[in-house]
């Protein structure tokens, strides 16, 4: 895998994938490749590397699109990550759909970025945001019922917990939805490297994920919607490219959707580089490597149960998340540290689930395609290790 | 773990000064946001000498450790702030050797070598900063 992974050459285990996967060499070398032989900006210019450059970009939106289900490439938003693509939503489509009683709903296992939108745009608004409760560790799925209703301007939903590796069944909500006139926003950071997502066959109205987590570059992120959805969201950003021309110097002609909503300069290096993640997903398909990471999470876990004394918060899955009875995540995250053993610790950015449990925080251990078992033996003597030294 | 020296675990082992006051003029909180720990100040002072002082919280060994050694020498010191502001020198980088009444401190001095759990130990010292302010 070191082949594949350049970084896996620093030695060090890497236990993160949920936070970023690493980046195959294909998709390091795409990205420095768009600089050296195109380079050009896109969408400007009439040069005939221009005009390549763009004709590039635009073919990897088709393709990324069919992607994950649909068959118009103008549903497909270039933004700069998972967080960009939400607030757009946000911003440019919930807030204009606000009425007195209006609500929003989403759910106790939201990460950050599909937490603070919402709340903010709620208080924002004077509107009640909803927030689905947790059985256990699990979300509750009896109160989708209760809490969508035909009020609800939009349903945010994980497609999967970046703490617990859950992965939501999409199924209920997206009915729910349909009944109450909700829309369904899908956000699939976490989910889309481990399950394919077909936007069109589940009937998503808006479907959000960022490139890093699929293999791929930093500041790049795709909002995926309805073309009749993208067509009504307000631009929140305002400036070059997303305007076809100005008359009377103030009346604005905004350009067609997908355009219109992708002000300012794009990342197309980054773009390019996606391009190889996919012919990377071609050959290690997404199918396969979650088989292989199911399986090899069922050998952690199986050891983890094995030490007495902790807290798995996660059932089967590539994401297991747990605490060591009284040593604080961080001080164990020294002694994984020590070890050249890369882990997260602390709240994950998804305080709601932690406030609600009143814990700190976590150890998760987060699998990628280049772990083995062998990492996860050093992983458990490390946590005895721990044990030893502080209990 | 070079980290965790004795001295540091026996202070968040045992810690001395973890309580609230029964009469306290001022009280503070702090949070480190990246792991949700957080430490409550509560102290007696005159001008800005710390008469008395001590703390509860929760949080890891490094962050309640330095919290329980604050309380232990702050009152000893006739210019807390200088203390303090030479602590989060040496835990940044700063090339300081605490002698005296300070020597405990020098246990911290292992953490530049450890930069990600900087901010644990200086919670306690930042938030005592914000009532002296």
């Amino acid at each position: 895998m070191t082949d594949i992974f350049p970084l896996l050459n620093n030695e060090f285990i890497y236990f993160d994938a949920a936070a970023t996967n690493l980046k195959p060499n294909s998709v390091i070398e795409a990205q420095s490749r768009y600089y050296t032989d195109y380079g050009l900006n896109i969408g400007r210019g009439s040069s005939l590397l221009n005009y390549k450059s763009s004709d590039i970009i635009e073919n990897i939106r088709v393709r990324t699109a069919e992607f994950i289900g649909s068959t118009n490439p103008n549903e497909l938003v270039f933004t700069s990550n998972a967080t960009d693509s939400i607030n757009i939503v946000a911003q440019g489509y919930v807030k204009n759909r606000v009425k007195k009683n209006s609500n929003i709903v989403i759910t106790m296992l939201e990460h950050h970025s599909n937490y603070v939108p919402w709340i903010n745009l709620a208080k924002e608004m004077d509107i009640e945001c909803r927030i689905i409760p947790l059985d256990g560790y699990s979300l509750d799925y009896s109160y989708i019922d209760k809490y969508i209703d035909e009020n609800t301007i939009i349903t945010s939903v994980t497609g999967m917990s970046n703490i617990t590796g859950e992965v939501t069944d999409l199924t209920p909500f997206i009915t729910r939805c349909r009944e109450k006139g909700s829309k369904i926003l899908v956000d699939a950071a976490q989910l889309i490297g481990h399950k394919r997502v077909n936007v069109t066959d589940l009937d998503i109205d808006f479907l959000v994920f960022s490139a890093h987590k699929l293999f791929g570059p930093f500041g790049l992120g795709f909002l995926y919607g309805k073309f009749k959805n993208l067509e009504e969201i307000t631009p929140t950003r305002f400036g070059g490219n997303m305007v076809s021309y100005i008359n009377n110097l103030t009346h604005i002609h905004y350009r067609e959707i997908p355009r219109r909503l992708e002000s300012g300069t794009q990342n197309p290096g980054a773009i390019f580089a996606f391009d190889a993640v996919l012919d990377f997903l071609e050959i290690y398909k997404i199918e396969d490597n979650e088989k292989k990471l199911i399986q090899l999470s069922s050998y952690l876990l199986d050891r983890l149960k094995s030490i007495p004394g902790l807290i798995i918060y996660s059932e089967i899955g590539s994401i297991i998340s747990f605490n060591i009875i009284g040593v604080h995540p961080h001080d164990a995250s020294d002694f994984f540290d020590n070890k050249n053993i890369v882990v997260r610790t602390g709240n994950l950015c998804a305080s709601p689930f932690f406030t609600n449990l009143e814990q700190s925080g976590v150890v998760r251990v987060s699998l990628g395609i280049y772990n083995n078992k062998n990492e996860i033996d050093r992983l458990i003597d490390t946590i005895i290790e721990i044990k030893e030294f502080f209990l | 773990m070079s980290l965790y020296k004795e001295t540091l675990m026996k202070h968040f082992r045992d810690p001395q000064f973890k309580r609230e006051l029964t009469n306290y003029q001022e009280m503070e909180d702090g949070v480190n946001p990246s792991c949700g720990d957080n430490i409550t100040l509560y102290l007696n002072k005159n001008d800005n000498i710390i008469e008395e002082i001590s703390f509860t919280g929760n949080g890891c060994a490094i962050s309640m450790a330095s919290a329980d050694i604050l309380c232990s020498i702050i009152t000893k010191t006739t210019d807390p702030k200088a203390v303090i502001l030479e602590f989060i020198q040496m835990i940044t980088g700063g090339d300081i050797t605490f002698k005296d009444d300070l020597e405990v401190l020098n246990v911290f001095k292992e953490m530049q070598n450890f930069p990600a759990r900087r901010s644990c130990a200086i919670l306690p010292w930042k938030t005592l900063e914000k009532v002296l302010s």
